[in-house]
């Protein structure tokens, strides 16, 4: 397809968005009602009763934190799927930027997340490929809106997974399908035999996993075959350092990865439910103060403190306040986020987290 | 309101609701209300999937094609004036208050008009329906439903009204909420003004600044009624009473304000100390001595601790610091 074509009279295509495995996605205007929407068609093979069975059940899923069905439209031969648009970059995304998200803002990440799976599986929806790269939110950086996307897409990858588990072993898979979603993958979906239907629990693995990159910007398992292999082994990465150094951060932190490891259980049947995650959730105290972007301007007091400018004005901050990996500084780490608070003569920046 | 009609889209294989719209010179308006909210994509409105013309009655009607939601009505008198009812009525004040920052009036707000849905989330559905006469904010008869209808729509001739109908309607709800028996004032054609010792007694259980608020909401002058978000603002703080903390580090060693640990004293041998205090909202100082800043702030007695701050003891050379994080929760429907 291509921009200005048009869908069912209303759709009409601007861009070209992503290619999954299964499916096209293009950015499309609603002209009927002035929005902006995804239009997803599935790529030449795929079955077109899969297609249509993949929107009914995504179509089920009714909540905020998950991206909402619109519309279905068969057109001559062509299958079209209508779904939530967010303007803005998927976690992905957000990830290459932030390498990790200090434990504030991945808190709420978590809580907005099991908050849709929750609602998902309460309609009897799972989704089995969730990963950052499902997750949509708005530019900047901050996270107001996290939506979830793709539920159905098990409808469409369901044939995959069965013939690759059929073959012996899902692991060895050529599928792009299947490499993109084994790093979050739990482990009764990667060593499934044939007729084994991992269930809600495998979802559980996978926000374990996905929350273990987001917050300490790894893979807990690396990638592709390696992943398969640690899973299989039990070797999964250790929390890095940064996350429990700093006091001010260490006993949030401690807290989320008290929560991810029940998610990364290899029992499926003793991860706690989405709604278990959600009330642990719903006790977690974090900061959840809108962020601004800021570049430091210099640094005072030997540096132990320091000012950084922005949109919205000039910050002071202490090292003290400093997140992550990387430490701020005048030069290539000058580019932070933080929340800002009253303070005389400039007000405070904190969390101080590098970002690109 | 028009007519609904329970539709099942045979493509997705879920249920609809089809609004036949009535006729008239409104039908531009309402359809501009609800392309208008379809773009705010708020969590508490309604989805609207499609707008289409209908036939089976001979000429051409409009219908707007929207979300169906597994939900019930909130019922009057179901509720007490506990934190519960306020978790509702805060998603409700946020949701009008998404609406209102668009310059949209919903003009019937009620309990009949307020859904929760399955996974608890509040949706107000009918917005702008309401039956009206005239252009824009111009009616010249009835509209909405008569207890929830403001003072202002009453007078008789050409009447302007704005999204202060909504924050009437609200505190109307809110009372219907806990309170099955209205008031005689409220009863009245035009309602007339409530005393506050009237409404305080069915709102008995609210916070005292809350009751103050909700009470307000019922002010014959709109321009003295609050807006939604102010009133969604307040609430949200009062659902996280005691569930606060802040965290201190004192030499290089986390320590926690909460609900369970209330009062902390800091010390700096020679320059200053500080003693704060958690009343279940707020973080204040209850003493101070020597020299100790806030962020950079000289500070008295019963400051409220800015948020996450840098408490600094003494000046120069001799100056300690002590980081002080406040955080809590997220309210969230």
């Amino acid at each position: 397809m291509k921009a200005g074509d048009v869908v069912s009279d209303r759709y009409v295509v601007q861009s070209h968005f992503a290619s999954g495995g299964m499916q096209d996605v293009y950015l499309a205007t609603d002209k009927l009602l002035n929005t902006n929407v995804a239009l997803k068609t599935p790529q030449a093979g795929q079955a077109d009763k899969r297609f249509a069975r993949s929107a009914k059940f995504a179509a089920r899923v009714n909540h905020h934190n998950v991206a909402k069905t619109l519309d279905y439209v068969e057109e001559g031969n062509q299958r079209f799927l209508i779904e939530e648009f967010v303007v803005g970059e998927n976690l992905e995304l957000k990830l290459s930027r932030f390498g990790a998200l200090d434990p504030h803002l991945g808190a709420r990440v978590l809580h907005h997340l099991a908050k849709g799976i929750a609602a998902s599986h309460h309609a009897g929806v799972v989704h089995r490929d969730l990963k950052p790269s499902n997750v949509i939110a708005e530019d900047g950086v901050n996270l107001h809106e996290l939506k979830i996307t793709d539920f159905g897409i098990a409808t469409l990858t369901e044939e995959v997974f069965d013939e690759a588990a059929k073959d012996g072993d899902l692991t060895r898979s050529t599928s792009g399908t299947i490499r993109g979603a084994l790093p979050y993958m739990a482990p009764e979906m990667m060593f499934r035999k044939p007729g084994d239907h991992p269930d809600k629990p495998s979802d559980i693995w996978s926000l374990g996993a996905m929350m273990f990159r987001i917050l300490s910007g790894e893979y807990p398992f690396g990638v592709y075959l390696d992943a398969a292999v640690n899973v299989k082994n039990k070797t999964r990465a250790a929390w890095p350092a940064f996350m429990t150094s700093n006091s001010q951060y260490k006993p949030l932190s401690l807290e989320l990865q008290a929560v991810v490891e029940q998610c990364l259980n290899y029992d499926p049947a003793s991860r706690p439910t989405a709604d278990q995650i959600v009330k642990l959730c719903g006790e977690l105290c974090y900061i959840n103060v809108e962020r601004h972007v800021g570049t430091i301007d210099h640094f005072i007091q030997n540096g132990y403190s320091g000012f950084a400018t922005g949109d919205s004005g000039t910050v002071f901050f202490s090292m003290e306040s400093a997140y992550g990996p990387r430490r701020p500084d005048a030069g290539r780490n000058g580019k932070i986020v933080y929340s800002k608070f009253p303070g005389t003569p400039r007000d405070r920046g904190h969390p101080i987290v590098v970002v690109d | 309101m028009g007519e609904i009609i329970e539709c099942t889209d045979i493509h997705l294989e879920r249920q609809v609701i089809i609004k036949r719209l009535q006729p008239g010179v409104e039908q531009r308006r309402i359809v501009d209300e609800q392309k208008a909210l379809a773009a705010l994509r708020s969590k508490h409105v309604v989805q609207l999937f499609d707008i289409i013309e209908l036939t089976d009655r001979g000429p051409k009607e409009l219908g707007l094609v929207l979300e169906k939601i597994n939900g019930k009505p909130i019922t009057p008198g179901a509720y007490k004036a506990d934190k519960a009812s306020l978790a509702v009525l805060w998603q409700i004040a946020c949701g009008l208050a998404d609406i209102h920052a668009r310059g949209i009036v919903h003009r019937d707000v009620k309990p009949g008009n307020i859904l929760i849905d399955g996974e608890g989330v509040v949706k107000i559905i009918d917005f702008g329906l309401a039956r009206s006469m005239g252009m824009d904010a111009k009616t010249h008869s009835v509209i909405g439903t008569p207890l929830f209808m403001a003072p202002e729509l009453w007078q008789g001739g050409a009447i302007s009204f704005d999204e202060k109908i909504d924050v009437y309607a609200f505190g109307v709800t809110a009372l219907a909420l806990v309170d099955t028996t209205p008031p005689t004032e409220l009863i009245a054609r035009p309602p007339l003004p409530v005393g506050g010792a009237t409404l305080s007694k069915s709102f008995a259980g609210y916070p005292a600044p809350l009751i103050n608020l909700l009470t307000s909401c019922f002010a014959s002058d709109a321009a003295k009624r609050p807006k939604m978000s102010v009133v969604a603002d307040a609430i949200s703080r009062h659902l996280l009473k005691d569930q606060h903390r802040a965290t201190v580090v004192l030499n290089g060693t986390p320590n926690f304000l909460n609900s369970k640990n209330r009062a902390i004293k800091l010390n700096a041998a020679g320059v200053g100390s500080l003693a704060i205090e958690y009343d279940g909202l707020d973080f204040r100082v209850t003493a101070v001595s020597g020299n100790v800043f806030l962020n950079n702030t000289s500070i008295v007695t019963g400051n409220v601790l800015p948020g996450c701050c840098v408490i600094t003891f003494g000046v120069d050379r001799n100056r300690r610091f002590v980081t002080f994080d406040v955080s809590s929760p997220e309210v969230m429907p």
